[in-house]
């Protein structure tokens, strides 16, 4: 079931952790990456670009009606943030599992068919939801 | 093909399940139909069992049902048994069993615990039949533990008076203490022998030389007799047996004179040639009964309940049963068991008869000329008491010559001591019906309102009055030109197909004997009789010219008294000691208290780990995980 | 050949050892959607009937299913997977049943509660024969989440919530520990495979030299599946998840994943991980002492008589670990399910009889059962029966369990431990006969009877008529159910 890909196995037996030695690098280069956008688009990039005419509501961190600081730290949110957030990781995973089948698609009635009924699985997931108005955002 | 016959036992004991699980909703009729009526239907079977018994090869039939215990070398069969000795005994339990249900439907006919009543004696005529039929010494000790529960529900049937229960606990802890020379006796037989299964025993005791088993034998058959001297109260475990008239009168005839305290005497029988083979076992036997016969009946002379002097004769005429035994006459043990069973039924109803017509008086010296109040008890009394005295030709007298004359073979004494005790016998039974028919009445109140009993209640005692006249020519003693059937009939039984003993055949002084013995008990009788016929005066005055004797004489010789102090009270002060140190302060207390106290505290402290707060949780399931990572790297 | 071909071909062979958990899910999703639109507000527990009838249905199919593997050795059914399947899917029937009068009085029947039960119970078939360590995560993973869902299924009780939210928070965690146990496994043994019994070989060659990597996976997988079972330490979310869960959802807890949780345990630890028993044996023994200790001595002081199920069934975890230990995979195995099954009956027994008090509005607490032998003889005596089962008193079927389970601990030469668990049994025996007492010999002020409803009362009198038929065969029976069943 898993594929290696073209990765050659036979260092793997000698050493096993060798094979995950890219997988590190590219965390250390994401988190670098990612270091640099916040620092860049947080600090120096607003510093270089922005007016500076400051107003209330532009101070908040978030510009979507949910205050940061609050004296109650156990309001309750609103459930359709997290609801929304669920629902897209969902689908959003299981689109995911297109992919691979996508690359390997040759014109296959068999395969098209079992996609078929994958996502059609998902279709009664999707009209469930729809029908009980989880994606309504005022109820 | 003989299935049918389990119903033989098992009709009480659905009988006892109707009675005890539906009770009062029955009804009165309901529960009499039902108690006589599988009683009567047992008797039924039994006579067809006896039937097919007598078609049987060797007079034998066994019914095996099921593998009831299967140990190792242990095997159990729950299985039936019927032969001449306990196909009589079923006849008898059965059929005595019936008239004294009958009898019962009109003598409890006041009484409130009807139901319970009948249940028991459902449940007891059960455990009767499967104590005789048993075809194995521990299906035999079912029954046996069987009688002795019902037996000790039914003593204290009266449960809200202060002396039945006591009397009830009283029979069922001295039983224990034969039940245990009865277990112990089993488990050597079991040792020895490999088996328990009757039949099986007695064909492989039938094979052993004498010399190599002779001790082991002897210290068996003396546990089993040791078991059987409570069951059927002998020295010196007789004791209970006076207190057990604390129950219903037609418990004391059915289960405390004609059934279940012969049960003693039935082991022996079933056992006898094992018995046979012990002759120091047998002549123990022999002095027991006889010392028992002779001391009961003295006993007997100074009771002033009517209740009691009976109970008193029936110890001293089990005391002949097992002289009987011990003389090795098993066939005239088992014969006076069976006859005594007739006349000692009869008595004990007439007297509840008695007692039924005064309103519950049972002392003998408020009664008084009864005789025209009461004509069917009074005469079928007096033929009981001639029948018990050894008149002849009523039942007791052949019996009892039987026995005497075997008695007289083995030594004299024993014979001089069963004469003397018969003529005891004689002097307090005519003394009982002196006093209780004939005279001027005593209390003037009681005698109003006295009445005859009921239908019910005159039907079984005309019955049993006419077994006691005449079923002593079963058993014709060959010295009076009969063939002693009894013998002849149970010979299978007794021998268990081995050869039978050398038949005694020198009749020389058995007549002149028996002439002896019964004119003695003729003079005594009317000695007795004419002593208490005019009333009371004399019966004074000769008490207060020996008040020693007198004192002890009514006293029972103070044997309750004296096992009060040397037995129970020692023990009872050790129990304190013991209950007190060991039980409340060592076991309760350090034992089981004290660490039960410390789980519950620590059961205390390990519901503090849970805080309801998940961040807790978690932290304690890392270290968990982290505490057994350790244990690895240790 | 195509992934999706091979896939296509994977499926039309392999898809006979799925029948029951595919009916399942394919049942629930029609359930809820169409199904459910066509349904009316008041019809909602028309549900139960159906989802019963899929169950049963589904149970059949499973029994059924031919002995083999499939999906590329990620599952597998044999008689271990079809025993602990069978188990499940009682435990989802009688937990349905269970549940009806509380849901119809608290108006809460929806098409979702029966919906979970059986995605839940289909995760549960797919795990106990789930045979790679991938597959096996997923269907623990269906059988949880659900799972979290239900507990918190009384929406506008404040405890019921707080209870499914614990339970995931602490399920997530364990989850993730698991995950990360499984991949360094996986590392472990060269990064080429998770099947169990690969993986066994593999890892076998690599613990000979004493690798930590093969330990910390083992011991985190060890984690993972102890929190399943809620062993100790891993047990902290079980009291109060129990407590506050709905009654019947605690009695399914208390039964069908646990079942499913033991079953993967026996597959992964009992047979799969043999090779390297020395790694797990040790910690796995602490582990189930540690249950015993603790979950029999904290049930001796609750007031609640779920919280006291949920410590006892703690304890009951620590028994059957004792099975998971056998050297004697199969041995082992038909022990902790004849365990499991008396278990189950006992269980859902006293919980029928809990959920019956409630709702007549008295509470779970101890306390409540004052009186019951003579305010409801019967009822009572059932109680007792069940009670005196899990405690092990002779002649019950709870005893035969468990004498079974410590005579094979015995022989497997756990002594130390058996003799820990037959000295905590004897403190079980404490707190079962409590309740006992308390019903028998504590005066309750007189409150009027209320109809038991018929489902409930089937299963009591089913459950207390097996386990006195268990009684009365005692062995025989129970030797000749596990001989059959696990084969």
């Amino acid at each position: 079931m898993i594929q290696t890909g073209t990765a050659s196995l036979e260092p793997a037996m000698s050493n096993p952790v060798a094979p995950f030695l890219p997988v590190l690098i590219l965390l250390l280069a994401a988190l670098a990456m990612g270091g640099f956008i916040v620092w860049a688009s947080g600090w120096l990039l607003p510093r270089l670009l922005k007016p500076r005419n400051p107003q209330a509501h532009k101070l908040t961190p978030y510009e979507c009606g949910v205050p940061l600081f609050q004296q109650d730290a156990r309001r309750r949110y609103n459930i359709q943030f997290y609801l929304v957030a669920v629902l897209f990781i969902l689908f959003d995973v299981e689109a995911a599992f297109l992919l691979p089948w996508a690359v390997q698609f040759k014109s296959n009635l068999a395969s098209f068919g079992v996609m078929l009924a994958f996502v059609a699985t998902l279709l009664v997931g999707y009209v469930y939801v729809w029908g009980k108005g989880a994606l309504e955002w005022e109820r | 093909m003989h299935t049918h016959l389990w119903l033989i036992p098992f009709l009480p004991f659905l009988g006892f399940l109707a009675m005890g699980l539906l009770g009062r909703r029955l009804g009165r009729t309901g529960v009499a139909v039902i108690g006589v009526g599988t009683v009567v239907a047992s008797f039924a079977l039994s006579l067809i069992a006896f039937a097919a018994m007598k078609a049987a090869p060797g007079q034998r039939l066994e019914l095996v049902a099921l593998d009831w215990m299967a140990v190792d070398r242990l095997r159990v069969p729950f299985g039936l048994v019927f032969d001449p000795l306990s196909t009589a005994m079923a006849l008898a339990v059965t059929g005595i069993g019936a008239l004294i249900h009958l009898y019962s439907v009109g003598y409890m006919n006041e009484d409130e615990g009807y139901p319970r009543f009948f249940a028991y004696l459902n449940l007891f005529v059960f455990f009767m039949l499967i104590l005789v039929l048993g075809s194995s010494l521990p299906l035999i000790f079912v029954g046996w533990e069987g009688v002795g529960l019902c037996s000790y529900l039914l003593i204290g049937y009266y449960f809200r008076t202060d002396f039945a229960p006591a009397a009830g606990l009283k029979a069922f802890l001295t039983n224990r203490i034969g039940d245990l020379g009865m277990v112990v006796g089993m488990m050597v037989l079991f040792a020895h022998f490999g088996t328990l299964t009757v039949g099986e025993l007695l064909v492989k005791a039938g094979g052993l030389s004498p010399e190599t088993t002779f001790g082991v034998l002897t210290f068996a058959t003396l546990m089993l007799f040791v078991g059987a001297t409570g069951k059927s109260a002998q020295l010196p475990l007789y004791v209970w047996l006076p207190d057990a008239m604390a129950g219903p009168t037609p418990v004391s005839a059915l289960i405390h004179a004609a059934t279940m305290v012969t049960a003693g005497i039935f082991l022996v029988c079933r056992l006898a040639p094992l018995f046979e083979l012990t002759p120091i076992t047998l002549t123990v036997i022999a002095w027991v009964g006889a010392a028992t016969a002779l001391f009961a009946a003295t006993i007997g002379l100074a009771q002033r309940d009517i209740k009691k002097v009976l109970a008193y004769s029936t110890v001293s005429q089990l005391g002949y049963m097992v002289l009987g035994l011990g003389a090795g006459g098993f066939a005239a043990g088992f014969f006076h068991v069976f006859t005594h069973a007739w006349f000692k039924a009869l008595l004990f109803l007439g007297a509840g008869s008695v007692i039924h017509a005064l309103h519950h008086e049972q002392d003998l010296f408020k009664m008084g000329g009864l005789r025209a109040k009461l004509p069917f008890t009074f005469w079928t009394m007096l033929i009981g008491t001639l029948a018990i005295m050894g008149l002849p030709p009523f039942a007791g007298f052949f019996s009892k010559d039987e026995i005497l004359y075997l008695a007289f073979l083995k030594s004299p004494v024993l014979w001089g001591m069963g004469v003397l005790g018969a003529c005891l016998t004689s002097f307090y039974m005519w003394r009982l019906m002196a006093l209780a028919f004939w005279g001027e009445p005593r209390d003037a109140h009681a005698f109003a309102h006295a009445h005859e009993s009921p239908r019910t209640m005159t039907v079984p005692l005309v019955v049993l009055a006419a077994g006691s006249a005449v079923v002593g020519f079963w058993g014709v003693p060959e010295a009076f030109g009969g063939h002693f059937q009894v013998g002849r009939f149970l010979a299978p039984s007794l021998t268990y197909g081995q050869t039978a003993a050398e038949a005694v055949h020198h009749h020389g002084p058995a007549v002149l004997l028996a002439l002896i013995s019964t004119g003695l008990a003729i003079a005594c009788g009317w000695w007795g009789f004419a002593s208490y016929r005019g009333g009371l005066a004399l019966a004074e005055a000769r008490a207060a010219r020996w008040p020693g004797l007198h004192r002890w004489v009514a006293g029972k010789y103070f044997v309750d008294e004296g096992i009060e102090k040397v037995v129970l009270g020692p023990v009872r002060w050790l129990g304190n000691l013991l209950w007190k140190l060991f039980d409340v302060i060592l076991i309760d207390g350090i034992g089981v208290n004290l660490p039960g106290a410390l789980t519950r505290v620590s059961g205390d402290l390990l519901a503090l780990h849970q805080t309801g707060r998940v961040r807790n949780y978690a932290l304690l399931m890392t270290l968990g995980a982290l505490g057994l990572f350790w244990v690895f790297l240790r | 050949m195509s992934f999706a071909q091979g896939l296509l071909e994977a499926l039309t062979k392999d898809l006979p050892l799925l029948y029951g958990p595919a009916l399942l899910a394919v049942a629930a999703t029609l359930m809820l959607w169409p199904g459910d639109r066509f349904v009316g507000r008041g019809n909602k527990k028309a549900w139960a009937f159906v989802a019963a009838l899929v169950l049963l249905a589904a149970g059949a199919l499973a029994l059924t299913a031919p002995t083999d593997e499939g999906f590329n050795r990620m599952f597998r059914v044999d008689g271990l997977t079809k025993g602990f399947q069978a188990l499940c899917v009682m435990g989802g029937l009688i937990t349905i049943a269970l549940s009806q009068p509380q849901l119809n009085a608290l108006k809460e029947q929806t098409v979702e509660y029966y919906a979970l039960i059986l995605f839940s119970v289909c995760g549960m078939m797919l795990l106990v024969g789930a045979t790679d360590l991938v597959s096996m995560y997923f269907s623990l993973e269906l059988m949880a989440l659900c799972i979290y869902v239900l507990v918190a299924y009384l929406r506008h009780q404040e405890r019921s919530v707080e209870a499914g939210l614990k339970y995931f928070l602490l399920g997530a965690f364990s989850s993730g520990i698991l995950l990360y146990g499984i991949s360094l496994l996986f590392a472990a043994a060269g990064g080429v495979t998770t099947n169990l019994a690969e993986l066994n070989g593999r890892l076998a060659l690599v613990s000979a030299n004493g690798s930590l990597l093969v330990y910390a996976g083992v011991l985190m997988v060890l984690v993972g599946f102890a929190f399943k079972v809620a062993a100790v330490p891993f047990h902290m979310w079980s009291p109060d998840a129990y407590e506050g869960a709905p009654t019947p959802i605690t009695a399914f807890m208390s039964m069908a994943p646990k079942a499913a949780a033991l079953g993967a345990f026996l597959r992964v630890f009992g047979t799969g991980f043999q090779g390297i028993a020395s790694d797990w044996m040790l910690p796995l023994a602490y582990i189930a002492g540690a249950s015993m200790v603790l979950g029999n001595v904290a049930a001796l002081r609750q007031q609640s008589l779920k919280r006291l199920l949920a410590y006892s069934s703690i304890a009951h975890v620590g028994y059957m670990l004792l099975g998971v230990m056998s050297g004697d995979a199969q041995a082992g195995a038909q022990a902790i399910w004849l365990y499991m099954l008396t278990y189950l009956l006992m269980q859902s027994g006293a919980f029928a009889i809990l959920i019956y008090l409630q709702g007549k509005g008295e509470g779970e607490r101890i306390d409540d059962f004052r009186g019951l032998g003579r305010r409801q003889p019967v009822l009572a005596f059932a109680m007792m029966v069940f009670l005196l089962s899990l405690a092990g008193i002779p002649p019950l079927v709870g005893f035969f369990s468990k004498f079974i389970l410590f005579k094979l601990a015995i022989e497997q030469g756990h002594v130390a431990l058996t003799v820990l668990a037959l000295l905590t049994s004897a403190v079980a025996a404490y707190y079962y006969l409590n309740v006992v007492a308390v019903m028998y010999f504590k005066e309750a002020p007189e409150t009027e009877r209320a109809p038991m409803g018929s489902l409930a009362t089937l299963v009591v009198t089913v459950s207390c008529a097996l386990i006195l038929v268990g009684t009365f065969f005692g062995f025989r029976l129970m030797d000749w159910m596990g001989r059959i069943v696990l084969g």
